[in-house]
């Protein structure tokens, strides 16, 4: 009993500092946010730590009847996770006190909750926690997303995010249904076994499985079930949408690694992978195409996000194509990686948006002009994010999807690994532009100069970020050496 | 392959008397649909296509707002009503499930409880 | 301990370019050249006292190793942020900090003025980081990263006065020939990685030993000849040898700290280095042996030669480098290893010292460098005067001065060498010596003696240079002094450089044979005949430059001294057959690139464009036809299941 509640530790103690907030909110009355946003960054702390801790001990299993498998890809995934609430809490707080009326007093409170939900989604090895987990990590996030109710875009992105997310939930409750009618089990691990056994099924599990990916697909942003993307994360509040960009997609990819061996039994692998091919590579055309041109910089984040997770699905394209054998090591090693660097230089991107934002919508690109000159170490830095998401050395993008693009070549698809290469230099397009603008572009004539205020935990996060994506960008090998010990367990 | 899903045919064939069935039920809706139409007096004035009240004159448009109250009471009595479905095979299991099940329920119901607080102190229950 | 002793030596000269690049807005231009300085001072220091450990010579090469950081993993290469501190490297490494320290300080007098203070302490610094990474690195890579890290270095510093269009150009020469020298060692890395399996210095040459030992590599195998050859491209680049030399003169145009300590003390013997690192790979190779020797000869020779009728006096020096590196490829074609590194020791000694006496003439005449426009300084300057002197006996090869020693040691094992090459290689040598000591002496002559021929400007802040120019001056003279003494010749049975680098070339050495030992008197007298030759030249000059250049100003006419004059037109064969075809073809890339390329890429950026708008004509914010576009989706990966 204290085993299981200890092993899902990553998943409670959010859960519990969400309560928490809520039980001060309820006391204190008001709005009180300083003290929440301590709480809050102490409970995201708390649960980083405790992660890694167990990460670093080993401290592995299954809890509560085998329906959470706390094991080591899980404890990363939520490492990632609470890694990411943190920052996006940091972020949270200069982008709160310039916009008042974001500043809602379960803002934080239903950060953790979603933050839970998504530790959830990625140790989940029952198909209820599976649903639980993504119901607990979404509905949060419609509230967060519509958190500035007096703001037609906001609330226009909640109300989106929110039926469209009905809609992919229905799916993804359809998928289990149907797997669980091919297989009589709920439980992932036992899923392919029991599907194999009962071979009569037929195209029920291959359905079940379509329908339950459609879910997953929603959550991940990929084409076409991607729509909801540019207008949610435009609307939201910025630090809420750097947290649904990487930490959602951690959850969901964590979700996708460990349900990689039923796409393979209940598709067959070769159907399978070309699905998540197909897909993969609509996904990162349609990312990078869609990013082009926009004038918007959340928007154009939120494309590139887009054609990020096409990158992953290639890994994942890769590992169902050979089921199981070294590259599922690799592979699902190559994609945390990738989420783990993705998570830093796409938080890092999003906290300089944030800066630039200043508390009055100023989310054009052309806020980027002229930055150099004005706050050099800023654009240094935005340089730094803005290299490491087009995939540059020595930064840790270009190794990410190195890793990523290899496992397509180990699993011997050489066209999506050629094709997945093309998109990302479709992508470099876009990315230069912001550095074109940061660097080569002078502002307009008689504008007057800016006040860009960079509150010190901005700066620390930002700078973390910055650390982090160059440091694994130059030296790579004890991140990769470790990612690859703790995944092989 | 889709076709593949039905192969269990000893299940469908069970069903199959249903298909009479299942006939003479849409015939008989049809019927009563159309039958009326083709029979039946039509008359129309104000009062015939007025909305049914019971019996009262109705008042005003259909189409009012309602307070958001209505939604949030709604929405509470959801969460308890559910947090009574759960409840029910607890209790029938206590001795079972022993104290650990207890305390399980315990912090369901105080979750449950600090949600109600919650929604209290934001006015939720107020009914100026 | 040890080890980190060995990891502070290469990271505070880094650490220093980092505080001092961040801090250069608060940090007073003094302490900002005192932190410099000390960045400098203390690996110096640090590596004598790790240094000592490893001096007692072992059957294996004893050393001291550390690995900062795990760097490269994956496709069965791994590559470490290690570091070796052996014989060979930390007498590189002696040399590099503690002439560098001198410079150092130098430099402080020297850039006083100049409003670049503060950057050109950071270069200074830099360049040393990365000549210590080229030098302590135990694997190709970070050798070949210090590599390009010294090029980068000796790019932004030749160009230190870019205000100036001849000096940047005269930086982008000297990168791009390096280029062409890279392009060979890059080369050679990959064929050493084909072949080996690894990058690993140590495990390379011990690898090859060892396959030599078993039979895997015969002598003169043609893998090993490649290799060898190849790295002898990177090298000709890097120390300027023929015919990668026209970068070196130019060079000059960067502040004379610099052309003292990357041109004449420490970068420019980077190819030599490395071609000691790797003298397993020559010993195997002796075509590979004899190209380096032919070439080294012949660069010293034409050198000389050009130094000759030179009237800039940086320009002279920057040929003499050119021509005492020759020496030094000749001594490393030769199969005299160590008399080559010795030889670099030395020449770091005393032309360090001639370039920085150089620069106090140009400080104390303000930027006046024509040799022609001096004369009789030698009371004005006294201190720059003796130790000038003193540089130029030891440049000359006198003794009993430093160069005297090491010269002679390359001479002797080229002419008493086997076959018909050797000797060649060493009369040649020989010649070079005399001219040498000419050129030697005709620049003392112009610019210390003589009547004075100052113009006005130069006349008028006439001065000795500050002691923190004349300290450095003289602790160089007195090295140039007695620097021989580290290693008498081998009938003196005192050789303590030869003796603590044994264990490096002990390898190569047992592959080529030890040279035999010669008889005492053939030695003594083969050190008579250069003394004479070499006393010849510089007694010649002496008497011919007594008045100045008088004498020489109607210029002998005839073919020889008009090639001289102008470099055996060097330059101008480069614009005919490198720079003319390489402008035809950038012309032709240009066009190419303009109209093919670009209306390829432009057309596929439309074309990525017109997708982007259709992409967005879907994205209409109508939640409706988001979810039309799910279902569509929903149904498509339906449909292929069926």
């Amino acid at each position: 009993m204290f085993q299981d509640i200890a092993l899902a530790g990553p998943i409670l103690l959010p859960a519990l500092a969400a309560l928490l907030l809520l039980g001060v909110e309820l006391l204190a009355g008001g709005r009180r946010s300083q003290g929440s946003f301590l709480l809050c960054a102490l409970g995201a702390l708390v649960a980083l730590i405790y992660t890694g801790y167990f990460l670093a001990n080993g401290r592995t299993g299954l809890a509560f009847n085998g329906t959470l498998n706390v094991d080591n890809t899980a404890l990363l995934i939520a490492l990632i996770v609470h890694f990411s609430a943190l920052l996006a809490v940091l972020l949270s707080r200069s982008y709160l006190a310039a916009r008042r009326d974001a500043d809602a007093p379960e803002y934080y409170s239903l950060v953790m909750a979603a933050a839970s939900g998504m530790a959830m989604l990625a140790a989940a090895n029952d198909l209820v926690n599976v649903f639980l987990g993504v119901e607990l990590m979404s509905i949060p996030l419609y509230v967060l997303a519509a958190i500035r109710r007096k703001s037609a875009r906001s609330v226009e992105a909640g109300l989106k995010y929110l039926l469209l997310g009905a809609f992919a939930s229905a799916f993804l409750l359809f998928g289990m249904g149907l797997l669980y009618g091919a297989s009589g089990s709920t439980l992932l691990s036992a899923l392919p076994a029991e599907i194999a056994r009962l071979e009569t099924n037929g195209g029920l599990a291959a359905f079940g499985v379509v329908m339950f990916l459609i879910g997953v697909f929603f959550k991940v942003a990929a084409v076409p079930f991607h729509m909801w993307t540019p207008d949610v994360y435009e609307g939201s509040p910025t630090p809420v949408t750097a947290f649904m960009a990487t930490a959602t997609k951690a959850a969901a990819f964590g979700l996708l690694l460990r349900f990689t061996p039923v796409i393979a039994t209940g598709m067959g692998p070769e159907a399978g992978s070309s699905m998540l091919a197909v897909i993969a590579v609509l996904t990162m055309f349609v990312g990078n195409l869609g990013a082009l041109r926009q004038q918007n910089l959340k928007r154009l984040l939120a494309y590139s996000s887009i054609a990020h997770a096409g990158y992953m699905l290639v890994g994942v394209a890769a590992i169902v194509a050979e089921d199981g054998g070294e590259i599922a090591l690799t592979g699902s090693s190559a994609i945390v990686f990738y989420l783990g660097t993705y998570a830093a230089m796409n938080l890092g991107a999003f906290g300089v948006a944030v800066v630039l934002d200043r508390g009055e919508g100023r989310e054009g690109v052309n806020e980027l002009k002229g930055l150099c000159s004005e706050r050099p170490l800023l654009a240094a830095v935005m340089a730094v994010f803005t290299l490491a998401l087009a995939g540059v050395p020595p930064t840790a993008g270009f190794l990410g999807k190195l890793y990523v693009f290899s496992c397509a070549v180990q699993a011997r698809m050489y066209a999506l690994a050629v094709v997945a290469v093309l998109a990302s230099v479709v992508g470099l397009f876009y990315y230069l532009r912001l550095i074109l603008l940061m660097y080569f572009t002078p502002r307009e004539e008689g504008a007057e100069p800016r006040l860009l205020r960079t509150d010190s935990f901005l700066a620390v996060a930002s700078f973390v970020c910055a650390v982090l994506v160059l440091w694994l960008g130059v030296l790579p090998a004890w991140f990769v050496d470790f990612v690859e010990a703790t995944v092989r367990g | 392959m889709l076709m593949f899903a039905f192969q269990q045919t000893s299940a469908v064939a069970d069903h199959v008397p249903l298909l009479p069935y299942l006939l003479i039920v849409l015939g008989l809706v049809a019927a009563l649909l159309t039958l009326p139409l083709l029979l039946g007096r039509k008359t129309k004035n104000a009062v015939k296509s007025a909305s049914y009240e019971c019996g009262v004159a109705p008042k005003g448009s259909a189409r009012q707002r309602f307070s958001v109250h209505f939604y949030l009471v709604a929405v509470l009595f959801i969460l308890f009503d559910i947090e009574a479905v759960f409840l029910f095979p607890w209790a029938l299991n206590i001795q079972g499930l022993g104290l650990a099940g207890f305390v399980e329920a315990v912090v369901f119901v105080a979750v449950l409880g600090l949600g109600l607080g919650y929604a209290w102190r934001k006015g939720v229950l107020d009914w100026q | 301990m040890e080890e980190n002793l060995l990891e502070l030596i290469i990271l505070i000269p880094f650490a220093s370019v980092v505080v001092q690049y961040f801090l250069h807005r608060v940090l007073p231009a003094r302490l900002a050249g005192l932190i410099a300085c000390g960045a400098v001072l203390v690996p110096f220091l640090l590596t004598v006292v790790v240094g000592r450990g490893i001096g007692a010579a072992a059957p294996q090469v004893p050393a001291v190793t550390a690995t900062i950081a795990s760097w490269l993993t994956g496709g069965g290469l791994e590559v470490a942020f290690g570091l070796r501190l052996d014989p060979l490297s930390c007498a590189w490494t002696l040399v590099v900090t503690g002439i560098g320290f001198l410079i150092h300080v130098y430099s402080l007098g020297y850039m006083h003025h100049d409003p670049g203070f503060k950057r050109f302490f950071i270069y200074m610094n830099l360049f040393i980081g990365s000549m210590l990474a080229l030098v302590l690195g135990d694997s190709l890579p970070l050798l070949f990263l210090g590599w390009e890290g010294v090029g980068l270095c000796s790019y932004l510093l030749i160009g230190f006065w870019f205000e100036d269009m001849n000096n940047a150009r005269a930086g982008q020469k000297a990168f791009v020939v390096n280029r062409i020298g890279d392009l060979g060692f890059l080369l050679a890395m990959l064929m050493i990685f084909q072949t080996f399996g690894t990058l690993d210095i140590a495990a390379v040459t011990n690898g090859l030993s060892a396959g030599h030992a078993q039979g895997t590599f015969a002598l003169g195998d043609a893998r090993i000849t490649l290799i060898a050859l190849l790295l002898f491209v990177g090298a000709c680049g890097k120390s300027a040898q023929l015919p990668l030399f026209v970068w070196l003169p130019d060079a000059m145009a960067g502040p004379t700290p610099v052309s003292a300590l990357i041109h004449a003390a420490t970068m420019v013997t980077a190819g030599i280095y490395m071609v000691a690192r790797f003298s397993v790979f020559f010993a195997l190779a002796p075509v590979a042996s004899a190209v380096v020797a032919i070439v080294g000869a012949l660069t010293a020779f034409v050198s000389a030669t050009i130094a000759l009728r030179q009237r800039d006096i940086k320009k002279v020096l920057a040929y003499s480098t050119c021509s005492q590196l020759g020496y030094m490829f000749l001594g490393l074609g030769v199969g005299a290893y160590g008399a080559a590194v010795f030889h670099v020791v030395t020449h770091a000694f005393f032309k360090a010292l001639l370039f920085l006496g150089a620069g106090s003439v140009i400080h104390a005449l303000s930027h006046e460098q024509n040799a022609m426009k001096m004369g009789g300084l030698k009371p004005h300057l006294p201190r720059t005067h003796w130790t000038f002197f003193v540089g130029c006996f030891a440049l000359a090869g006198i003794f009993p001065f430093a160069g005297f020693f090491s010269k002679d040691k390359i001479l002797g094992e080229a002419l008493l060498g086997h076959g018909w090459l050797f000797p060649l290689v060493g009369v040649l040598g020989l010649i070079t010596a005399l001219m040498t000591a000419f050129y030697t002496f005709r620049l003392y002559r112009l610019v210390f003696t003589g009547p004075e021929r100052l113009d006005a400007h130069a006349k008028k802040h006439l001065h000795e240079s500050p002691a923190t120019m004349t300290v450095p001056l003289v602790i160089l003279a007195l090295l140039s002094i007695g620097g021989g003494a580290l290693s008498l010749p081998a009938f003196a049975h005192f050789d303590i450089l030869g003796d603590y680098l044994r264990p490096i070339f002990a390898p190569a050495l047992a592959v080529a044979g030890e040279a035999a030992h010669h008889a005492v008197n053939v030695e003594v007298a083969l050190m008579l005949v250069s003394l004479a030759v070499v006393i010849g030249g510089a007694w010649w000059a002496w008497n011919r430059f007594a008045r100045g250049p008088g004498d020489q100003l109607p210029l002998p006419q005839g073919g020889l001294p008009f090639l001289l004059e102008n470099k055996w037109f060097v330059d101008e064969i480069y614009a005919i057959f490198v720079v003319g075809p390489m402008r035809g073809t950038a012309l032709l890339a240009g066009f190419f690139d303009r109209y093919v390329i670009d209306g390829i890429v432009n057309g596929l950026a439309r074309l990525c464009d017109l997708c982007g708008a259709v992409v967005r004509l879907l994205q209409n914010g109508a939640v409706h036809t988001y979810a039309l576009l799910f279902i569509a989706g929903a149904v498509y990966l339906v449909c292929s299941l069926l």
